[in-house]
């Protein structure tokens, strides 16, 4: 079920929503609201937890998820010590790892 | 489902309850990214164990948000982490930071814990000469 509703945008949003495929604004403008409905209920809980309240900020989020990535060379790094730490095979290792991951669906 | 950019140790599962501020913002992050944050079964577990019975019920908000994904050790053929595990806690003493490990490499995730905390003395470096990032 769907409602119409007209709304009213900055010039700034308005301006990407017109590189938008007309047929997919709506979808478009869905998705954005949906996450912001999870970020939202995400605070809900933490507050419920005692936790502050920290703004909704994509841009320095992004950063900070950068600075936590793991680069492929320290993820490899990382794979050959433990293997050698516990003394298995470094690819048996790996193999285990992946399937762990495909299991859990990542 | 996307792979979790962050793993939470039981120390930061702990440290939640308590409503430490950087085990939030990353809940927070992960929400407003749309990435997935792990907890692995063990450190929850762990994490129930060292919290006190009243506490219990923070953590269910914790588990409901859509953002939590729970990490199980997998025992399936070819894909055992149970040895793994194992033999990281018999290194370490702790089979909730062996676990925390395990599913930071499965996801290619990094460590999220508690300052003070349980995965102790900086053991991922100093035994296991593991250069994962970890979120203090």
């Amino acid at each position: 079920m769907t409602t119409r509703q007209t709304i009213s945008f900055p010039d700034d949003v308005a301006t990407a929503l017109a590189d938008v495929p007309s047929g997919q604004v709506s979808a478009y403008v869905t998705e954005a609201v949906r996450r912001r409905i999870q970020s939202d209920a995400a605070r809900v809980a933490l507050r419920a937890a005692g936790h502050r309240e920290f703004p909704f900020d994509p841009v320095a989020s992004a950063g900070r998820l950068a600075d936590a990535a793991v680069s492929a060379d320290v993820h490899r790094a990382a794979v050959d010590r433990l293997a050698a730490a516990v003394g298995g095979d470094r690819e048996d290792l790996a193999a285990r790892l992946g399937r762990s991951a495909e299991a859990a669906g990542w | 489902m996307t792979r979790p950019a962050w793993v939470l140790d039981t120390g930061a599962l702990i440290a939640y309850a308590a409503g430490d501020e950087r085990v939030g913002m990353v809940l927070a992050d992960a929400a407003d990214l749309d990435v997935r944050v792990a907890i692995p079964v063990i450190c929850l577990v762990e994490a129930y164990r060292e919290l006190d019975h009243d506490e219990h019920e923070l953590l269910g908000p914790l588990r409901a948000n859509s953002a939590v994904v729970l990490a199980p050790v997998e025992v399936i053929a070819g894909g055992d982490s149970a040895p793994i595990i194992g033999a990281m806690a018999r290194m370490t003493g702790r089979l909730g930071a062996a676990h925390a490990v395990y599913t930071a490499m499965a996801a290619g995730a990094a460590v999220v814990r508690e300052g003070r905390g349980l995965l102790g003395g900086g053991w991922v470096h100093r035994q296991l000469g593991l250069e994962l990032p970890i979120l203090r």
